[in-house]
């Protein structure tokens, strides 16, 4: 008897750990349907990578998102600080190695990071038709919906929020903005040694650097270019020439530049520069409310229009919860989280619901979040923004300014 | 025999441990290579730039501190009680972590630092562009003035426990027969402290060459020091960035091995101790 | 000469008021809040926002898990080097300059690069982003230290009293502990204290093998002055530099109290 029961033990386990080893060795399903994925993943915990940089943008998630996914789905958001570069290089190396269960359930990427994902099978999907909120909220035709910094989406991921470059000038030191690459050379002809920008590679250095080159030869001009150094040099040439017009009028000569937007920022909130730039829209509401600057800052853009770039979240192709993934960007995307989002108290970053698509309802609660004083309503931002080019060029920029403006 | 053994056995843990590490980190480095990435990254105005850059941040700090941080271990010397205090004094820079010692510097060089400050009151400027810029520059000052506040410390310290040991009646015969303090200084004490200068040269270079922290945060966007350009390309999961970072760290670890060698031939430790019977260590 | 008398004085006195100053400066910046410039003094004076950066949440994290690191690192080190500084400071055998050059390595190469390197293979041992892959990185540059110090005064101690106390009929865990330990301890804690002050100290280590996970004080002082926001990064530092001295302070008062006078001689 005793070793029947032995033997019945035995196989037991032999079945229980080849089941186990098997299910290990295989990557969990996603959801089918978004409703499978509220059944499924209520009680779990879903965890976010992305970058901790920014204290307003950590606050949105820990303050906001956390205890309303909790509270609506029965789901905890874990939210883990990794920068980008970090995050893909543990997935490639969990890639490779065929690690089927991760530690990240959702990514927070974009441009050029998004394209190597993509590209190195990092990524699961296509999902973004089975988000509900997706169908609902996003619009399937706009270029940010179906195009990554010019790289093809194709359903791998989900647009969060949208970044758009701003100038920022204190009204009571600047009575004229420059809202042309002109006016800015003949402003900075006036005062010399009061206005720069960041050296690229920086993120807004480097953008302010491309809405030069869009306002001098044009967006579609660039856009068209191949990925190619000397053709791309060819097409920019005005836009660098221009640059190097600018220089000895700018801080320094224009010898050197200021490392970062942070830099920059340090300068002119001290009084040595006339403005300083930013990739968040509500930056001088943020910087009134916390008492950095005088409430004469004014936020301004070019009258051709400013670049802007959209960012997403992506599911990793080893994500362990991928139906609790599916509920986070669900809610991401919801008006509820996208208003706070806005809300210059929390983020400032403008949302990527389609206006068209809301309910009355929906949309004055939009209307009605606070933006901050000194800011360009969304309205204005959004039919003065142009899109970003393909990020391989973007790099090639870049390297083309180091060599043709900087060194020179 | 088991005596004979025995220090190796003791010595055994660290020994594994070492090697392990600096293998590992070498073998990494160097298994992601090929003769072509390697000739690629040489070949590059940029590196050129970057390593002359670096070397001469270095060769310039080591040559400050170290004469200046003699100079001053001479008269902490002459001062008696004076440089006992001083002695206690210069723990501070040594402690100060390097990342403390840039806030300051830069609070205090900066265009809108205290120094600036201070000129716009004595009326030199005008505004804060017309102080130099002192830290971001090319030349690198701000970050040549983080290591001169801990190295001149610490070379000074080194140097002043030297001079304490060695026996005052040299200067003292010295005198007797004429020199001057000068003399003394240079022609006496000089020699006897160089053992001790070209340690601290090496080690104050060797620091110098490797930091990454401080040139990262004080440096300016011409060039990069080389430790921070591997850092730059390391974080840029592009394989090919990977692959110019890792012939970098390599170029760094081959120098820094060419240092500790000619530190371990040219700096002979001599032991000042005996044991009772007889036998050095 | 009555000037060179007087320049030395001079010299002493520059030397003292440079090396202090920094610190006066840190105070001055941690209390202030607005300073724009030209002013020479701060226009506004408050503890508030010092109080406010004390008691935030991401501090008290940083301010333990630097220690965590710096307690485990000393620990680490002084487990690897007191065997090995025994075999460098009481034997003569052949390895010994060798020994003693793997043991100064550290201080030569470059922590950035030796750890970039390292940090491949922790991605694929796993020990990526965990508190023992930021231990062992430390412990690597804590050792030479350590290593020097303590070699230097097992030079000095030399093997006499342990031999005697076998000759007394001592078995070695007693040889240990009561001859061995209370001799070397004032070397033990001038070893403990540099591990710990270069394991706190560290940045570039921590964050290429912490990957952001691990949140210490440098790490959170690094933000804020690529920032330029010195208030912030003022008072950080006063709060590296304050835990750093307690925790040296603590840890040389309690190995003083555990062995009392009698054991403690001075080489």
């Amino acid at each position: 008897m005793t070793r029947r029961i032995i033997v019945g033990v035995l196989i037991a386990a032999m079945l229980v750990l080849t089941v186990g080893c098997a299910s290990r060795n295989e990557l969990t399903r996603g959801p089918d349907t978004f409703d499978a994925a509220l059944r499924s993943a209520r009680g779990k915990t879903v965890t976010f990578y992305g970058w901790g940089g920014s204290a307003a943008v950590n606050s949105w998630f820990d303050n906001v998102v956390a205890p309303s996914m909790l509270s609506e789905y029965g789901i905890t958001l874990r939210r883990v600080p990794m920068n980008i570069d970090e995050i893909l290089r543990k997935l490639s190396t969990e890639r490779r190695a065929n690690q089927t269960r991760g530690d990240m359930d959702v990514i927070w990427i974009n441009g050029e990071n998004f394209y190597t994902a993509k590209t190195q099978g990092l990524l699961y999907g296509p999902f973004n038709a089975r988000i509900a909120n997706f169908a609902r909220h996003i619009d399937p035709d706009a270029p940010d919906t179906n195009y990554d910094f010019g790289v093809a989406i194709e359903g791998m991921s989900v647009p969060l929020g949208r970044a758009q470059l701003v100038f920022i000038a204190d009204s009571a030191r600047l009575d004229r903005f420059p809202t042309s690459a002109e006016q800015l050379l003949e402003l900075a002809r006036a005062n010399p040694g009061r206005f720069t920008y960041p050296a690229p590679p920086d993120f807004t250095g480097s953008a302010f650097v491309r809405n030069i080159i869009y306002e001098i030869v044009g967006f579609e001009a660039i856009n068209n270019a191949p990925v190619d150094k000397a053709a791309i040099k060819t097409v920019i040439q005005p836009a660098l020439d221009f640059l190097n017009q600018l220089e000895p009028y700018l801080w320094e000569q224009g010898r050197t530049y200021p490392a970062d937007v942070a830099a920059l920022d340090r300068m002119f909130l001290e009084g040595q520069l006339l403005w300083s730039m930013s990739y968040t829209p509500l930056k001088a509401g943020q910087l009134i409310a916390q008492n950095r600057a005088p409430a004469s800052l004014r936020t301004f853009v070019f009258d051709e229009g400013n670049i802007g770039n959209t960012h997403y979240v992506a599911i990793p192709f080893n994500s362990p919860n991928k139906d609790a993934a599916f509920v986070l960007i669900h809610h991401l995307i919801s008006v509820a989280m996208q208003a706070a989002k806005l809300d210059v108290g929390n983020w400032g970053d403008l949302p990527v619901v389609d206006l068209e698509r809301l309910d009355d309802a929906q949309r004055a609660v939009i209307a009605g979040v606070n933006i901050g004083q000194g800011v360009l309503p969304m309205s204005e931002l959004l039919t003065k923004r142009l899109p970003e080019i393909h990020a391989r060029k973007v790099a090639i920029i870049e390297e083309l300014w180091r060599e043709e403006v900087l060194r020179r | 025999m088991k005596a004979a053994s025995k220090p190796y056995l003791l010595a055994a843990p660290l020994v594994l441990f070492l090697t392990l590490t600096f293998g590992l980190s070498l073998g990494y480095e160097i298994s992601g290579l090929t003769l072509r990435h390697f000739l690629a990254v040489l070949w590059n105005r940029d590196f050129v730039v970057s390593l002359v850059a670096t070397l001469s941040v270095a060769a310039v700090a080591t040559l400050v501190s170290n004469v200046g941080g003699a100079a001053l271990a001479f008269a902490m010397l002459k001062a008696r009680a004076g440089g006992e205090w001083v002695r206690h004094i210069l723990q501070l820079p040594v402690i100060m972590p390097h990342l403390v010692v840039t806030v300051v510097v830069f609070h205090i060089f900066a265009q809108t630092g205290v120094l600036a400050r201070l000129a716009w009151w004595l009326g030199f400027i005008d505004g804060p562009n017309q102080f130099p810029l002192l830290v971001f520059d090319h030349l690198a000052i701000g970050i040549m003035l983080v290591y001169l506040y801990k190295q001149i410390p610490f070379v000074a310290m080194v140097c002043f426990d030297s001079l304490r040991g060695i026996s005052h009646r040299f200067g003292d015969v010295g005198e007797n027969l004429g020199a001057t303090p000068w003399q003394v200084a240079t022609r006496i004490y000089l020699p006897l402290l160089k053992p001790t200068l070209m340690a601290t040269a090496l080690i104050t270079f060797a620091f110098a060459f490797g930091a990454f922290e401080v040139p990262f945060l004080l440096g300016t966007p011409l060039w990069r020091t080389l430790p921070v350009e591997a850092y730059l390309l390391h974080i840029n999961i592009d394989p090919d960035a990977q692959a110019r970072s890792m012939a970098i760290n390599v170029i760094i670890a081959a120098i820094s091995l060419g240092l500790a060698l000619v530190y371990s031939s040219t700096v002979r430790e001599v032991s000042h101790v005996r044991h009772s019977d007889g036998e050095r260590p | 000469m009555k000037w060179g008398r007087a320049v030395v004085h001079l010299v002493m006195w520059t030397a003292a008021v440079a090396c202090v100053s920094p610190l006066l400066s840190l105070i001055v910046l941690a209390f202030s809040a607005q300073w724009p410039f030209p002013h020479l003094l701060p226009s506004l004076f408050t503890a508030d926002h010092l109080a406010e950066l004390l008691l935030s949440p991401r501090l008290v994290e940083a301010v333990t898990t630097s220690l965590a690191l710096a307690l485990l690192t000393t620990v680490a080190t002084l487990l690897l080097v007191f065997p090995a500084a025994k075999a460098a400071g009481l034997y003569s055998f052949r390895g010994r300059e060798a020994l003693k050059l793997l043991a100064l390595m550290p201080v030569m190469m470059p922590a950035a690069t030796v750890t970039m390197g390292l940090h491949y293979f922790m991605i694929r041992v796993g020990l990526a982003g965990t508190m023992l892959g930021v231990v062992i990185v430390h412990t690597v540059f804590a050792v030479p230290y350590a290593f020097r110090i303590l070699m230097y005064v097992f030079e000095i101690m030399g093997e006499q009293q342990e031999e005697q106390a076998a000759m007394l009929g001592a078995g070695p865990l007693m040889v240990f502990s009561a001859v061995t330990l209370p001799l070397v301890m004032p070397g033990m804690v001038a070893a403990a204290t540099m591990s710990f002050i270069i394991s706190f100290s560290q940045y570039i280590t921590t964050f290429i093998i912490g990957g952001g996970r691990l949140l210490t004080v440098p790490l959170l002082l690094v933000p804020h002055v690529q920032g330029g926001e010195l208030h912030v990064a003022s008072v950080y530092s006063l709060v590296f530099i304050f835990t750093a001295l307690a925790a040296l302070v603590l840890l040389r008062a309690v190995v003083r109290h555990y062995y009392r006078e009698t054991y403690f001689l001075n080489p």
